[in-house]
């Protein structure tokens, strides 16, 4: 067996395992309450985390905060939704337009930020305070009501396909082209990045610019969840960026056999599970919140202290 | 080319900039004329404030020649209830000469005293505030009490000894409004299980902050009839419509046999996403959700049957308020010392009374600019707190149909 297809397997042996496993453990803790099927339940749950997710993966691996996340998907729904709404054009134009928006505010922050030489966490607070404000003038206020047609985005097969569809975006983008590439070396190294001719204000914008399309992809998604949207004020629209990062950790710890792409789809579904299990274990919201910063530090534990303990296992075995 | 994207970029920041200052203003709903959105944001974390100001200059009704500022400290304005709250405010305002000034806040303490500060810096004649916690409020209090302005909280009250006690001697702090969120939590699960129900779920918010009181009323009505919630699921800080979604899923897979999920939050458009998983999943029929803060479609939602009930409508509570203000200020106060007003809160069950609380609290305010009026009693002489209460108390629907 050739090491590449071994790494392939291990890979997806971790891919598998990891949420299989979980699952397993809840099934076993309350095994009158959890059936196989609600496996599919959670499979589905992560996909609206992990488009966020996926648009953010960039902004964090080359090392930008942006908190401006939650209230660039609330104005690509507000405004996509109204606008798509207003024009007769349906789902397909709330699609369309709320990715066109959110490019369109990813590239604004970006040059933004670029432009004012600021730290990001800043241009990014107070991009969404703008924003915020903007959802609370625009179409009075009101948000927007859509109707029940868009409610099919969060219904299968449609949910499946449409997260299918931004994975492999994100896939695309992270692993085939040279911008995910120049991500990652701006993400190592910028000196390093420059040195090999990468243009870094460019690969900067274009990073705002893809998480801002994937904002607009999670709208549309959210905008099916209920088919209402409110506007939002005083920060908000912040606490929604957090899920992600999670998924986003999760991912960069088994990056090593597991594609980042879709190891933060893995870390969705294990933080569905997580949500499972303390449903079934009847835990209060106070435990719900002590087990994501449990699992947030043991990532960041994991994360830091892995390459040392590998190298110190494989220095044992030599 | 890149000039030109530089240009671009500048233009549409400054677009945005303009755009959102302008927002700052908030959203403020016309006279007689209700915000689209009836949901409320009752939690919500934030750190800065915002200001509007809202001139109610004085009309041939005006029942005073002498002009009053007061200061409106709360949450929001965006939503129904903040939207409604600052609105019947700023009408009955009209009748007294009085200018209101709004500060929101979005319940965060430290600009919540800041609010006072300004206020109190602006001169206002008193101030009518809805505090995050108790310990805003002492602290809301004392501010009051060294300035000399009376302080008026609406939808809350103090029950924690301790803040009861460091409150006691402070004159300025003239009245809480409570507006009855434990018991219309109660009332609301009551009736559910009066209706035959044993297979309730829950879905509540994190602690720490006013939902607490109505979700204690909603787990109390449980123990007293020796029931138990079949499942509890909390949504998260950021109150996402999702949210509303995955819980609503996880509950009705793990117990199908649920009969009704309680919402002790629906705002943001979880009571709406509560329902379509509902529908999607095909329970519809099995399964009905009960909600605190009412969706848009309240109405179409219960006449299709999926919708069971609503309660936390009411916005009088903090109207009754600014009457007991607005009486103590023109030296007439209604009673002596500090007024307790414990509020009862209506529950919206059935499409009659749906279509009441559109019609009559929704697209306009309960009570007519003459009503108004004569709870002045310097138009009404006669006026007494006692009627205040009972006014509040024996509130409903149906009376307000009638009326």
């Amino acid at each position: 067996m050739s090491d590449g297809l071994k790494k392939s397997l291990r890979g997806i042996g971790i891919a598998v395992g990891i949420p299989v496993a979980a699952f397993v453990i809840v099934k076993l803790i309350a095994p009158d309450l959890v059936r196989l099927s609600q496996f599919k339940s959670m499979l589905i749950q992560a996909i609206f985390p992990a488009i966020l997710a996926w648009g953010v993966m960039c902004e964090l691996k080359s090392g930008i905060w942006d908190f401006s996340v939650g209230a660039n998907v609330l104005i690509c729904e507000i405004v996509g939704g109204n606008l798509a709404k207003s024009l007769g054009l349906g789902v397909p134009g709330v699609i369309f337009f709320s990715a066109v928006i959110g490019t369109l505010i990813g590239y604004l922050v970006g040059k933004i930020f670029i432009m004012a030489k600021i730290p990001s966490i800043i241009v990014s607070v107070g991009a969404m305070l703008l924003l915020e404000s903007l959802s609370c003038i625009l179409y009075e206020g009101n948000g927007i009501r859509f109707g029940p047609s868009i409610l099919i985005m969060s219904t299968a097969p449609y949910n499946i396909i449409f997260g299918i569809v931004c994975a492999v975006i994100a896939w695309l983008l992270y692993t085939k082209r040279p911008f995910g590439f120049h991500v990652r070396l701006v993400g190592s190294s910028i000196n390093i990045a420059r040195q090999n001719g990468i243009d870094i204000d460019k690969t900067r914008i274009k990073i705002f610019m893809m998480t801002g399309l994937f904002c607009g992809f999670y709208g549309v998604m959210e905008l099916g969840s209920s088919g209402v949207v409110t506007s939002k004020s005083n920060m908000a629209s912040m606490g929604i960026i957090f899920s992600a990062i999670i998924c986003v950790f999760i991912a960069m710890t088994i990056e090593k056999w597991v594609n980042l792409v879709v190891g933060i789809y893995v870390g969705a579904v294990v933080a569905s599970i997580i949500r499972l299990t303390i449903l079934v274990t009847g835990g209060s919201n106070a435990f719900q919140q002590v087990i994501m910063a449990s699992i947030l530090i043991i990532v960041f534990a994991v994360q830091n202290n892995l390459p040392k303990l590998l190298e110190k296992r494989r220095k044992a075995a030599s | 080319m890149k000039k030109s994207k530089k240009i671009l970029s500048v233009v549409m920041a400054v677009c945005i900039m303009a755009a959102s200052v302008m927002g700052c203003s908030g959203k403020t709903p016309e006279s007689g004329q209700a915000p689209a959105d009836t949901s409320t944001q009752d939690a919500a974390p934030a750190e800065n404030a915002t200001e509007e100001t809202a001139d109610t200059t004085a009309e041939d009704t005006t029942a005073s020649t002498e002009s009053y500022k007061v200061g409106l400290e709360i949450w929001s304005t965006d939503d129904a209830l903040g939207g409604h709250t600052k609105q019947i405010i700023e009408e009955f305002g009209k009748l007294w000469n009085m200018e209101l000034i709004v500060h929101t806040s979005d319940y965060a303490s430290e600009a919540q005293i800041k609010s006072i500060e300004d206020f109190i810096a602006a001169e206002v004649d008193g101030i009518i505030a809805v505090p995050c916690d108790e310990d805003t409020t002492v602290l809301m209090a004392e501010k009051c009490q060294e300035a000399g302005i009376p302080l008026v909280l609406a939808y809350r009250n103090v029950v924690d000894e301790a803040n009861i006690a460091k409150l006691e001697g402070n004159t300025s702090f003239i009245a809480e409004i409570e507006n009855g969120d434990y018991m219309m939590g109660y009332n609301m699960v009551q009736q559910i299980i009066d209706d035959g129900y044993t297979k309730i779920a829950l879905i509540d918010t994190p602690k720490g902050n006013a939902n607490d009181i109505r979700e204690n009323g909603m787990r109390d009505a449980m123990a007293d009839n020796n029931l138990e919630f079949v499942a509890v699921s909390t949504l998260s800080d950021s109150y996402e419509a999702i949210e509303g979604t995955n819980l609503t899923e996880n509950i009705l897979n793990v117990y199908p046999d649920t009969e009704i999920i309680v919402l002790s939050c629906g705002s943001n458009g979880i009571v709406d996403a509560a329902l379509a998983k509902v529908a999607t999943m095909g329970m519809s029929e099995t399964c009905s959700i009960a909600t605190v803060d009412a969706p848009d479609a309240a109405e179409d939602y219960i006449n299709a049957g999926t919708l069971y009930c609503v309660g936390g409508l009411i916005y009088n509570s903090a109207y009754y308020g600014a009457v007991i203000l607005a009486n103590y200020l023109q030296g007439n106060p209604l009673a002596e010392g500090r007024v307790a007003y414990p509020q009862v809160q209506p529950i919206i069950y059935g499409a009659e009374d749906a279509g009441l609380n559109q019609k009559y609290m929704i697209d306009s305010l309960p009570y007519t600019e003459e009503e108004m009026k004569n709870m002045l009693v310097s138009v009404n002489p006669d006026f007494t707190f006692e009627q205040l209460m009972e006014e509040g108390n024996t509130f409903s629907l149906a009376d307000l149909a009638n009326k």
